[in-house]
Order: structure tokens, then sequence, then C-alpha cells
């Protein structure tokens, strides 16, 4: 049985079938995590404006046209969500969770390897983190979500050569961090 | 190939893209250039650690907190409607409805004074001018007061939206305004509009009349999401007057859950 799209599901959702959102959440919610986490460091936080993106796509879904994909209009939402956010509680701490890397150690055949590979998730998601916003989202984006160029441009509102560019200087920037990083680790 | 070319399609060649031309004209270049060629093998082999990184996952009650919300979304919907059906006594706050072409009529005399009193006064000279330009704006703000209110007594739903859009024009809103604004927030049988005239109303979040009818409104609404919504602006605004407002609610049986916890969560936040 073929799915039903994302673009269907929330043209119901818009015309007052609310239980299809259900569905759309299912679908994106962990996605949606995995941005909103790799931009934040914060998995509680990361959680709330999980709800919150979902809470406005109900209350702006009469805004909804579908023209463009229904992943497009949601990481917009996303985006800012994430932005109003931070700007509403900017003199708040944000502690960093980086010590839940540490659970996501890979599995590798002895312990030695496995604590590489642990330190190697850490190093990457620090690296990560000391990049500025705009590149660790071009990289979040088409690369842990595997999105088109064609589509980041559209979420992010600039050209598809844009976000090449962008993308090329954040990997050499994440590179320097990365390299430095552990340079700091081994000494 | 120039180096600068040959940088310009890493991020085509990371996600497979290249045509095979272009492969070839790339590892033409990468081949003579040794510098070109280090940075690809390094960069790709970083994108290649990147794709690696496993996946978090949320908490599971995720999935829950959702369909709460949804539920409560529904139920403030579904309560809304009896109401409406059933002829409740707020709709008096709409009895005294204003004709639509009275706002439309009310607009032209905005834009007919506009142009009458700027056209009247450029032969002044410059005092006279400013004073009476300043005048002008302040009967122009005062217009889009009363377009906002009128707008906002409609019988549809789309024109009392509209309404709370032309409240955005407002610097200082008047008694009036402030009033209308508050009897939409929690009388108005759209669960939209009421939401609506939540966000209008953060904008003149300093105006004490209309922090404490937020604060008041907590406990009248039948929505949820009003609800939560207005917790989140009381947090946001740092209202520690409401803390009380949001004790009472968290222990509200009667409550839906979600509400609760999310006053619980503000009392925190507040405290």
């Amino acid at each position: 049985m073929t799915a039903i799209s994302d673009q269907v599901l929330m043209q119901s959702v818009r015309d007052g079938e609310l239980d299809k959102l259900g569905v759309l959440f299912e679908r994106h919610h962990g996605m949606l995590f995995n941005f909103l986490l790799k931009m934040t460091s914060d998995r509680q936080l990361s959680e709330d404006l999980t709800q919150e993106v979902f809470v406005r796509i109900l209350k702006y879904r009469h805004t909804y046209r579908g023209n463009s994909q229904f992943t497009t209009w949601m990481f917009q939402i996303a985006r800012n969500a994430r932005v109003d956010h931070f700007r509403k509680y900017s003199g708040e701490e944000t502690v960093k969770k980086d010590e839940q890397l540490e659970e996501f150690a890979a599995s590798g055949p002895s312990p030695r390897e496995r604590l590489e590979r642990e330190q190697e998730i850490k190093l990457l998601h620090g690296a990560l983190q000391q990049l500025s916003e705009e590149q660790r989202e071009v990289l979040v984006l088409s690369r842990f979500h595997g999105m088109k160029y064609e589509q980041v441009a559209e979420i992010l509102n600039c050209s598809t050569g844009a976000i090449k560019a962008r993308v090329f200087r954040a990997m050499q920037d994440l590179k320097q961090h990365f390299n430095s990083l552990e340079g700091e680790k081994v000494s | 190939m120039r180096c600068k070319e040959a940088q310009g399609m890493l991020a085509d060649l990371w996600a497979e893209r290249l045509e095979d031309s272009q492969r070839r004209a790339l590892n033409d270049h990468l081949v003579g250039c040794s510098a070109c060629r280090v940075e690809q093998e390094s960069l790709t082999a970083l994108w290649v650690k990147l794709g690696a990184l496993p996946e978090e996952k949320p908490d599971p009650s995720i999935q829950a907190r959702f369909q709460g919300m949804l539920e409560g979304y529904r139920e403030g919907l579904e309560r809304t409607r009896n109401i409406d059906r059933a002829g409740d006594p707020s709709k008096k706050w709409f009895g005294g409805l204003l004709p639509f072409r009275l706002a439309l009529e009310i607009s032209a005399a905005v834009l007919v004074l506009a142009v009458g009193l700027l056209a009247g006064r450029l032969l002044g000279g410059p005092d006279q001018r400013s004073t009476e330009l300043a005048q002008l704006r302040e009967e122009v703000h005062d217009m889009r007061q009363m377009v906002s209110v009128s707008l906002m007594k409609q019988e549809s739903a789309s024109e009392r939206l509209r309404g709370i859009s032309w409240s955005g024009q407002v610097n200082h809103p008047d008694p009036e305004l402030r009033q209308t604004l508050l009897n939409t927030l929690n009388f108005d049988p759209s669960v939209d509009v009421r939401l609506a005239s939540m966000d209008a109303i953060s904008r003149f979040a300093d105006d004490p009349v209309l922090r404490k009818g937020l604060v008041q409104s907590l406990p009248r609404q039948s929505s949820p999401l009003v609800q939560i919504g207005i917790i989140d602006l009381l947090v946001q605004l740092q209202d520690r007057q409401s803390i009380e407002a949001l004790r009472q609610l968290s222990n509200d049986a009667e409550a839906n859950q979600s509400v609760r916890e999310r006053a619980q969560w503000g009392i925190k936040k507040l405290s």
C-alpha cells in the first residue's frame, strides 16, 4: 500500500483532519529533534522545541500552501522557533550536554577501539559546535538529513550556489576545529 | 582547471552530483595539484566521518506529550464549538456588530484626512508644518485603532484576524483597543483568533492593564493551547506576579494535564 505523501497529509490537517498531524509527527519528529539537538546541544530544549514546532504547525495550518515539500516548511518553522527561543531566553545559561554523547560509543571488537570511536564522536560534536550557526545549520541539513542543496537553499532562503559555497567553507573550518581539538586532547 | 574551480566542485562531489565529465576534469586537476589533492582527501574523509555519527533519539515520552497537546487542542476547539451552539452570553460581546462597510468608510476617511491635511499644510511655514504633521500622525494613529476595534467585532473570524493584524500598526493602544483585545482573548469562539490576540497583546506587554488581563485570562480559557501560550508568554515577560495564578492552575484537577505541567514549569522558571 502506498504511503500517503506528506503534502496530502498536511493538506488534510489544514482542512480540519487534525489526527493526520500524528502521522507527520511520527515520520519527522526524530529528524527534527536531531536537527535541533545539533544546533543547540541541549536535549531537553530540543525536545521542547520539537513540540513547539508542531504546535506552530497546528496553529498556522491555514497558511500551508503545499507548493513545496512539507519538510521544507517544517524546517523553516523550526529555524524560527529556535531563533525565537534564544531571543526570549538569551539571559539563560544553556548547559551543554556533551557528557550525553558518551552514551553513543560505537561498537567495536575491543574496548580500545570503542574508546577511540567515542573520543572521535566527541571531537566531531565539539568541532561542529565551534562552527558559526550559519555554517552548522547548512552542514546539519545537507549532511545529516541528506537534503538536496536545492531544498536547503529554499529553507535558508538563498541560492543553491551559496549553499554549496557555504558547505565547502564549513567543511574547511570544521577540519581546522577538529584538528585543534584533537591536538588539545593529545597534549 | 584552476584550484578555485576544483574547490567549488567538492560540495557536489560529496553529494554525488558530479557528471562523469566533471568528475574526470576534477580528477585530472587533483592528479596534478598536490595541495588540492591533500585538501580533497582530508575533507572527504571528514565528510564520511560526519555521516557515520550516530543519530540520537528523543525521550520516548515525546510521543505522549505530542498526543496530549493534540488532544488538548481538539478539546479546546470542541468546547468553543459547543459554546457557540449553545448561545453563550459571551456572544453578547459580538452583539454590537458594526457593519463592515463602516470599517471601509473609516479607512477611506483616514486617507482623505491624510491627503487633505497634507495638501493644505504644505503651504504653511516649517514650524507650522511639523506641528500639524505630528497632529496628522496622531489622527491617523487613532483611525487605525478604530479600524482595528471595528474589525475585531465582525462575525467572520478572518475579519477579526484582520482587525488583530491592524492593531500591529498601533504604537500605544487606547482603553477601547486594550479592552477589545482582552475581550477577544477571553471570549472569541475561535481558538486561532484568541491565539492571534495573545500575540498582539504580547506587543504591548509593558502595559499593566494588558499584563494583568493576561494573568486573569488563564483560568478562563477553555483551550489548553491558548493557556500554554499565555504561560509561555508570562515566563518570557518574567512576570513573577503570575506565580500564584500558575500555582492555582497547576493544582486544578479539571485542567488539562499538559497545561498543569506547563504551569509547574512556569513556576520553576519564575521562582
